[in-house]
C-alpha cells in the first residue's frame, strides 16, 4: 500500500492498481485499458471475440460498462497482441505450418516433387515435413514459405538474420548444389530482390540451427525478405524428408529466442508477457465513445500508441475532425479547441516518436494556459507551444480517425472536476499504462 | 482476404445499399463509405477496407438481389445494382497493372490496403487541424 489513498500493490511484475482507483468526487474518469476479456465482435458487447486477428466492435472498462463502439463493420480495429518486449519474428504464419497459405506445397515441375508429408510441435515448437522427390529434368528451385509473409522494411546498412532448426527425417540428403536453401534477401519497393545472401543447408539427421546474416548494401532497398527454398540441380536425382522448425526473419547479427509469429495480429514469446493492442488499418478505422469526454476544467488524456505522421497518430478526435484532438506522432498535439487552442511538444531529447516506436504520451492541462506533458516518463521542458486557451476542452468522441496508423495499447482519460488529481495519481497512472503498454519509464 | 474499396463520392449513397445488399445488416454496412480527404486526380472518393471473404468478391461482380433479412425494404435495391454496375474487382494473380481510380469506377482490390491505394492513384488530401 502507497499512502496516497490507493490501493496499490505489487506482486512480481503484476500492478493491481486500475484506472478505477481514480474516481473520486466529480471527476469523470475513462478507462480505456485494452483487454481480450473486454473486448466484443458485437456492438451490443455480450459475444467475446474470437482472439487475434478479430473485428472489434465494441470495448467496456472494468466494471462492464462499454466505453467504445463501431456499428460499421469495415471501419472496425482488430484486436493484436505481442511480446511487451517487442516484435522480432517478422515472419508472419510461420508458427502456423498446417496452413498451406503460409507453408506452402510447391507445384509439380522438372520433374521434383515436393509434398508437405507432416505437421506438429515439438517443445512448443511448430515444424512440417517437406519430402523431396524425383529427378530434375531442370533446375528445379521452389519457395515453401510464402515469401510476401516473411517481408519488412529495412534499408542499406541494416543488419538482417533468417534463421531455422532442419532436420534430416528420411532418405539420403544430397551431397551438392541440391536440399533446403535459406536467403535473406533486399528487395525495392516492386519486390523486386536485388541483393540475397543465402546457404544450402547441410541438413542432418541432428536437429541443426542454420541462419543466413546478411547486411544490406543496396541503396534501393526498401524492404527485408526471408526465402526458405528447395533446390534440385538439374539431373540429380533425390528422395529426402526435411524437418523444418522454428523459423524467424529478425533485425540483427544472431537468431534470438524464438518467438511465435502466428499472424501479424498475434505474437507470442515464451516467458515473456503479452501486450494487448487495437490495430488501425491506416484507411477508415476508428471506434466511438460511448459519451462524450469535455471536461470545462482541468483534465488528463495519456495513450501509448505506436503510428505517425498526421492523421496516423491521432489518438482521440471530436465528432468535427479536429475541434478536439489527442495526436500523439512525433509532435505531441492537444487541440482543446481546434489548433487556435492547442498546445504542441517537440522538446529536444523525447523518446522516438517513429512509426512503430511504443510510446506513453501523458498531456494535464490545470488551466487555460497551464500544461505540462510527458513521454515515457520525461516531462517536456523545451519546445511547447501553447496557443489560445486549452480549457475548456471541445468533446472528444472517437477513439482515431479514419486513417489512423499504427496500434493503441491503452488510454486513460480523466476530468478532473472537483477534485484534482495528485502528483502520486498521476504517476500511478502513467505506471499503469506504461506497464500495459510495454514501456519501460 | 484484407481488400480496399474505393468509391467516388458521388456513387457513396448508392455503394453503401450495395454493401448493405452483400451484408448481414443494415446498421454494420450503412456507412461502409463514408470517409472523406482522399482524391484521384480531381475526383473525390471514399475509401474503406475489411477483411472480405472469398464468396463475397464473387457475390460484388454479379447483380445483388434483395437480402432475405431485408423484410422492411430498407436497402434500396435500384441504388444497390446501379452501384454494382460501376464495380470492378482485381485480380492479383492476373499479373494486369493495378486500375486506376476514377469518377466512374468504384474499385476492389486485394492486398495491402495502403499499398494498394497508392498504386490506385490515391492521395489523401486531409490536412492538419
Amino acid at each position: 500500500m502507497i499512502g496516497i489513498g490507493l490501493d496499490i500493490t505489487r506482486a512480481g511484475q503484476t500492478v493491481s492498481f486500475s484506472p478505477e482507483n481514480l474516481r473520486r468526487g466529480s471527476r469523470d474518469v475513462r478507462d480505456l485499458t485494452v483487454r481480450p476479456n473486454r473486448l466484443y465482435s458485437d456492438t451490443a458487447g455480450t459475444t467475446p471475440i474470437a482472439g487475434p486477428g478479430a473485428e472489434v466492435a465494441a470495448m467496456c472498462d472494468s466494471r462492464g460498462v462499454r466505453v467504445l463502439n463501431q456499428t460499421t463493420a469495415s471501419a472496425r480495429l482488430k484486436y493484436a497482441r505481442e511480446p511487451a518486449s517487442g516484435v522480432r519474428n517478422r515472419a508472419n504464419g510461420s508458427a502456423l505450418v498446417a496452413d498451406n497459405a503460409a507453408w506452402t506445397i510447391p507445384t509439380v515441375t522438372s520433374g521434383i516433387t515436393v509434398t508437405k508429408v507432416g505437421t506438429g510441435e515439438t517443445a512448443g515448437e511448430p515444424w512440417a515435413d517437406y519430402r523431396v522427390q524425383g529427378t530434375a529434368s531442370g533446375l528445379y528451385f521452389q519457395s515453401i514459405f510464402a515469401p510476401p509473409l516473411a517481408r519488412f522494411p529495412a534499408v542499406s546498412g541494416a543488419v538482417v538474420t533468417s534463421s531455422l532448426k532442419a532436420q534430416l527425417v528420411a532418405g539420403t540428403y544430397p551431397a551438392t548444389l541440391s536440399g533446403l536453401r535459406l536467403d535473406t534477401q533486399e528487395l525495392n519497393a516492386a519486390n523486386a530482390i536485388l541483393q540475397t545472401s543465402f546457404q544450402l543447408l547441410a541438413v542432418t539427421g541432428t536437429t541443426t540451427t542454420f541462419a543466413t546474416t546478411r547486411t544490406f548494401t543496396d541503396a534501393d532497398t526498401t524492404q527485408a525478405q526471408m526465402a526458405i527454398s528447395i533446390r534440385v540441380d538439374t539431373g540429380a536425382t533425390v528422395d529426402f524428408t526435411v524437418r523444418i522448425t522454428a523459423a524467424q526473419v529478425e533485425t540483427g547479427a544472431v537468431r534470438t529466442a524464438w518467438q511465435r509469429n502466428a499472424s501479424e495480429f498475434d505474437v507470442t514469446e515464451a516467458g515473456v508477457r503479452s501486450v494487448h493492442q487495437l490495430a488501425f488499418d491506416s484507411i477508415d478505422d476508428f471506434m466511438f465513445m460511448d459519451s462524450n469526454f469535455a471536461p470545462a476544467g482541468a483534465y488528463t488524456m495519456a495513450a501509448v500508441r505506436t503510428g505517425n505522421g498526421f492523421p496516423g497518430g491521432i489518438t482521440f478526435d471530436s465528432a468535427t475532425a479536429g475541434v478536439g484532438l489527442f495526436s500523439q506522432s512525433a509532435t505531441t498535439i492537444l487541440a482543446a479547441n481546434t489548433i487556435s487552442n492547442s498546445a504542441q511538444f517537440l522538446p529536444s531529447g523525447w523518446p522516438s516518436g517513429a512509426a512503430g516506436v511504443r510510446r506513453l504520451d501523458m498531456v494535464r492541462v490545470t488551466g487555460a494556459a497551464a500544461v505540462q506533458a510527458w513521454r515515457n516518463g520525461v516531462l517536456a521542458a523545451s519546445g511547447i507551444t501553447i496557443t489560445g486557451n486549452l480549457t475548456p476542452l471541445s468533446a472528444i468522441s472517437r477513439l482515431g480517425r479514419a486513417g489512423s496508423s499504427g496500434r493503441f495499447l491503452g488510454g486513460v482519460l480523466i476530468d478532473e472536476g472537483d477534485t484534482p488529481l495528485t502528483d502520486a495519481e498521476r504517476l500511478m497512472t502513467e505506471r499503469y499504462l506504461a506497464y500495459n503498454g510495454g514501456i519501460t519509464l | 482476404m484484407r481488400i480496399i474499396a474505393i468509391c467516388p463520392s458521388a456513387h457513396v449513397g448508392d455503394a453503401n445499399h450495395l454493401m448493405m445488399a452483400l451484408g448481414d445488416s443494415v446498421e454494420a454496412w450503412q456507412d461502409t463509405f463514408s470517409t472523406v480527404g482522399w482524391q484521384a486526380g480531381s475526383a473525390p472518393q471514399s475509401v474503406a477496407s475489411w477483411d472480405a471473404d472469398p464468396a463475397w468478391l464473387v457475390a460484388v461482380q454479379s447483380a445483388p438481389e434483395r437480402p432475405a433479412w431485408d423484410a422492411d425494404n430498407a436497402v434500396n435495391m435500384a441504388g444497390a445494382i446501379r452501384a454494382q454496375a460501376l464495380v470492378l474487382v482485381y485480380d492479383p494473380a492476373s499479373g494486369d497493372p493495378v486500375p486506376q481510380a476514377s469518377a466512374s469506377t468504384i474499385l476492389i482490390l486485394p492486398g495491402e490496403p495502403m499499398a494498394m491505394a497508392a498504386a490506385a492513384g490515391l492521395v489523401r488530401i486531409e490536412g492538419d487541424t
